[in-house]
């Protein structure tokens, strides 16, 4: 090659890369300005976007009915504080809050409705309509209690308000129908005159419902309304007085305030560290620019191609992406050490060992991309952008820069040396090292719980904890899904269910559920209850007019009665009908999909649930019946794929070391052996130390398997020359302080990361230089050439 | 017409309620017989029903029915049992049933004298004479309005007449007699 075109095409190749990074800076610019929004949510880490079925239909509609409420429960200590005491401070606290805040953010949402309201859709099909326990008694055939109550009822001083006229609800079937639908509603949660509130030991506590007019992850929103709580708060500070809350909004502003405080921990650490590490070695300012330029360069690369591809970038990712910061500065170390000792050609010596370190990368982040967790795709994805945009900044921009050579090998790289005099024995290290390793299987255990993954602050999960068993509200994650050819077949198979459901109900191991068909029952269920009223009541003229005649009421009365419920024989409740007056309802227990509908029956967590086992065999015994635990149908994911990472990440051993055979012989051991033993000693190390595996640790591996051949393949590339090893020494410092603070994250998931990659790739280092020749000086000539 | 205007005030404050009580019997128990007729929506005549009654503010009401059907009615401030031949035939828990709750406490507070909790929860239109006392509640807060429209109360040193209006239509006129206080 002549000179003149390797500048030719050198500079080309600078100025297309510099090309490329200035359009990268103008469409992030741009995305920035038009308001791109980060995620914050953990749900967006697991898996879900692809499916399409009405199960991942039914999950997403779930969740989504919870984004936007909040709850709020000012209660005090019932003996010191009256109800009235309460209730006044729960009035201050929701007056103030209206007050700070435009009413844009929070308007409250009227949950209370009385019993007409409710009556006034149903009241044309009264006779068809019956109670869970009046269907019961009337069964029983005891007509007698239903006669005396409502007498007595008619006589009586203090009398809740009718939903219909005597005439038209003579013995209050419909009465108790529509109290039932309101108890339903309300759960445990009850009313006075001061609105709602909820009772437990000596605890009273005033409901506050509200709903957010927005999105709970826009973060500017989230600063506005915390903040306005905040001050409302304050004005009902006491000491008997506590205020709880509820909702999405607080653990999307926790998590958005964890993961921007860890991205400048973990970033400016890591950018602190490297600075401190490369102006201690190289006492020169070009080393520094060089590393800051393509680390810049990455990040901008990695940004602007990841917001592009994903709508919303999860801030998870950035935090992951921050611990990059010192992997991606390998590349440049590599060049800086191999320029010193080499001068002006030493590009072309590192390039072809950063190209396969950057190719072992790729495919470790190629394989976290496989799985199915759009989180992880992200994280992939955005690492992959980042070393590719470093890698390619060293290798357009670095060819020229000159740095002062330095002949004499640095003290950092005689360190291999000095370790290499003094290592031990290898097959008493491997010795130990198996020991570990068996050691470590037998205190191998396995977590794939997706609840572990939850990093909201201990307080918030308290507090919701609390709320939870206050109102237990019907579960978003356990719930029967039931399909059906149309409206008519779902709430009958959906009525055969709740049949099936009450022997758990009676002896408690199940607290209740919410299902549709309690609100409207099934055109069979309406014509059986027609019938159970009528041959009880209506069309038995004596016992019409065993409530008239005492009352001194005309026999016409009587008449009148039995006639109004011989004229409602034709009318029916449709499923269409109902769903137009009950759209709320319909929302949350109702799913449509194109042509396909299906109702969820969720249920209510009691202290027990039944066996998970249990409920799938009831859901077996009826056709289009399925139960559904997302949780535990997410753990189960997260499991499947820890056992299948597990396995990739031996096939990549095995295929990783076969090409390595191909190009380095019998040295390719040298390169995948510390890896591989490095990982499998570091998941002992874990296991022994009491850590559950999980999917997370196995994703790290792949990581040491990426990052750990980097060491390898570059240390052979170069023949174990001083200059390379001083390269590795530093990327090692690099690696382990991005991933050493990436361990302290709070989030589970960096966590883990962080607490496996860095004791791996702290042994990958020591086995590699535990199995590598003596180091040679640079210049000499390669002691074992490259085959 | 004249001499009727000059000789009743009508005040709607503390002072009117201060007035009546001054001149109502004292006592923590109060019993005596009542008439009750209760005008429901789409019956032609009103139900009437008799019997006695008897109320403390710690043990709640009784109310006894005679005529037309023996029955018993016990209201406190937790639930309200109806017992009819000797048997319970309805329990109802108040927490259970909030609209009942409102008005049993708005009974209460009637037959207690309890001005604070009516002034509380009502406007209160009071016309006073020499010879009796005449008080117009009107509900202030939703909760009541939405099905109480209003509630008369008359008497001289006891009280003689409750009259509730729902607002589905119902009334429920109390006239009481031989009332006593102690």
């Amino acid at each position: 090659m002549k000179p003149a075109t390797t500048n030719i095409s050198a500079k080309a190749r600078a100025l297309a890369w510099a090309c490329i990074l200035l359009a990268c800076l103008a469409s992030l610019a741009n995305a920035l300005k038009s308001g791109y929004r980060f995620d914050t949510s953990i749900m967006a880490l697991l898996p879900g976007e692809t499916d399409t079925s009405l199960l991942e239909g039914s999950r997403k509609q779930l969740s989504a009915q919870f984004s936007n409420r909040l709850l709020f429960l000012v209660g005090g200590n019932s003996e010191r504080l009256t109800p009235e005491e309460i209730s006044e401070f729960a009035n201050r606290f929701q007056q103030a809050l209206v007050a700070n805040d435009p009413d844009k953010l929070i308007g409250f949402a009227e949950e209370v409705r009385d019993l007409q309201e409710l009556a006034a859709p149903y009241h044309a099909y009264r006779y068809k309509l019956l109670s869970r326990d009046d269907r019961r008694a009337l069964q029983n055939d005891d007509i007698e209690p239903f006669i005396k109550s409502a007498q007595q009822q008619l006589l009586s001083p203090a009398a809740a308000p009718r939903v219909a006229s005597v005439i038209d609800d003579p013995i209050n079937l419909f009465q108790q129908f529509v109290i039932e639908q309101l108890d339903v509603a309300r759960g445990n949660i009850q009313i006075d005159t001061h609105g709602p509130f909820i009772e437990s030991a000596n605890r009273h506590y005033r409901l506050i419902p509200a709903t957010l007019q927005g999105n709970a992850f826009d973060m500017g929103l989230q600063t506005s309304v915390l903040n306005s709580i905040d001050r409302a708060r304050l004005s009902i500070s006491h000491p008997d007085v506590e205020l709880l809350h509820s909702g999405l909004i607080f653990h999307a502003a926790a998590g958005a305030n964890q993961a921007k405080t860890e991205i400048s921990t973990i970033g400016l650490g890591s950018l602190a560290g490297i600075i401190i590490i490369l102006g201690l070695h190289f006492r020169s300012p070009t080393p520094l620019l060089m590393a800051a330029t393509s680390i810049a360069a990455g990040v901008v690369f990695a940004l602007a191609i990841s917001m592009q591809v994903f709508d919303r970038l999860h801030m998870i990712t950035l935090a992951f992406g921050a611990g990059l910061v010192g992997v991606a500065i390998d590349y440049t170390l590599h060049y800086c050490c191999a320029r010193r000792a080499l001068g002006a050609d030493s590009l072309a010596h590192i390039l072809p060992g950063i190209a396969l370190g950057l190719l072992s990368s790729l495919l470790a982040y190629g394989a976290i991309a496989l799985t199915p967790f759009p989180g992880l795709q992200q994280m992939a994805f955005f690492s992959a952008c980042g070393l590719v945009g470093a890698w390619l900044t060293v290798a357009c921009f670095y060819g020229r820069i000159p740095l002062p050579a330095e002949r004499k090998p640095s003290r950092i790289a005689q360190l291999p040396a000095w370790l290499i005099a003094r290592r031990p024995n290898s097959r008493n290290l491997l010795a130990a090292a198996t020991l570990t390793i068996l050691a470590g299987v037998g205190a191998l255990e396995f977590s794939d719980n997706v609840r572990n993954l939850q990093s909201s602050p201990a307080e918030l999960i308290e507090q919701e904890k609390v709320i939870q068993s206050l109102l237990s509200p019907p579960s978003n994650s356990q719930y029967f899904l039931i399909e059906g050819a149309d409206a008519e077949a779902i709430l009958t198979r959906e009525e055969q269910l709740r049949r099936l459901l009450e022997p758990l109900i009676a002896d408690g191991r199940l607290t209740g559920y919410r299902a549709i068909s309690q609100a409207i029952p099934s055109l069979t269920t309406q014509a059986a209850n027609y019938q159970l009223a009528g041959e009880a009541f209506y069309q038995q003229r004596d016992a019409i007019e065993r409530l008239t005649t005492p009352l001194g009421l005309p026999t016409t009365i009587a008449t009148e009665l039995a006639q109004r419920y011989h004229a409602q024989a034709d009318q029916w409740l449709t499923f269409a009908e109902w769903q137009s007056n009950h759209r709320t309802q319909s929302e949350n227990l109702w799913l449509t999909k194109g042509e396909t509908s299906a109702a969820i029956l969720p249920l209510i967590p009691g202290s027990t649930m039944p066996n998970y086992n249990e409920l799938v065999r009831i859901a077996t015994t009826l056709p289009g019946v399925n139960y559904v635990d997302s949780v535990r149908t997410i753990s189960d994911t997260l499991g499947d794929y820890r056992q299948s990472v597990s396995r990739w990440i031996l096939v990549a051993y095995v295929l990783v070391t076969l090409l390595l055979l191909l190009r380095y012989g019998a040295s390719a051991l040298r390169i995948s052996a510390p890896p591989l033993l490095a990982t499998l000693l570091t998941l002992a190390m874990l296991s022994l130390a009491g850590q559950e595996i999980s999917l997370f640790n196995m994703l790290a591996s792949l990581l040491i398997l990426g990052i750990g051949l980097d060491i390898g393949i570059f240390l052979t590339e170069s023949s174990h020359k001083a200059h390379a090893w001083e390269a590795t020494i530093l990327s090692t410092l690099t690696t382990l302080l991005a991933f050493g603070l990436l361990s302290l994250s709070q989030t589970p998931v960096l966590h883990q990361f962080g607490i496996t990659v860095l004791p791996g790739i702290a042994i990958t280092w020591l086995l590699a230089m535990q199995f590598s020749p003596a180091p040679t000086d640079s210049n000499s000539p390669n002691p074992e050439g490259i085959s | 017409m004249l001499s009727l205007l000059c000789t009743v005030q009508v005040v709607t404050a503390k002072p009117a309620l201060e007035d009546i009580q001054a001149r109502l019997t004292p006592g923590t128990t109060i019993s005596g017989h009542f008439e009750q007729r209760k005008h429901l929506p789409e019956l032609p005549f009103p139900l009437v029903s008799t019997g006695t009654f008897r109320f403390s503010e710690s043990a709640g009401l009784q109310w006894h029915t005679q005529a037309p059907i023996a029955s018993e009615l016990h209201i406190d401030r937790q639930k309200m049992v109806q017992v009819q031949d000797g048997q319970e035939v309805l329990t109802l828990n108040m927490s259970e049933n909030p609209a009942l709750a409102a008005v049993s406490q708005i009974l209460f507070a009637v037959l207690s004298q309890d001005w604070e909790t009516l002034s509380q929860h009502f406007a209160i239109q009071a016309a006073i004479d020499e010879r009796q006392w005449n008080l117009q509640l009107s509900p202030k807060q939703a909760a009541l309005s939405s099905f109480l429209q209003s509630i008369a109360l008359q008497g001289n040193e006891n009280l003689r007449e409750i009259s509730l209006r729902e607002k589905a239509g119902d009334q429920t006129d109390i006239t009481f007699s031989q009332v006593k206080n102690y």
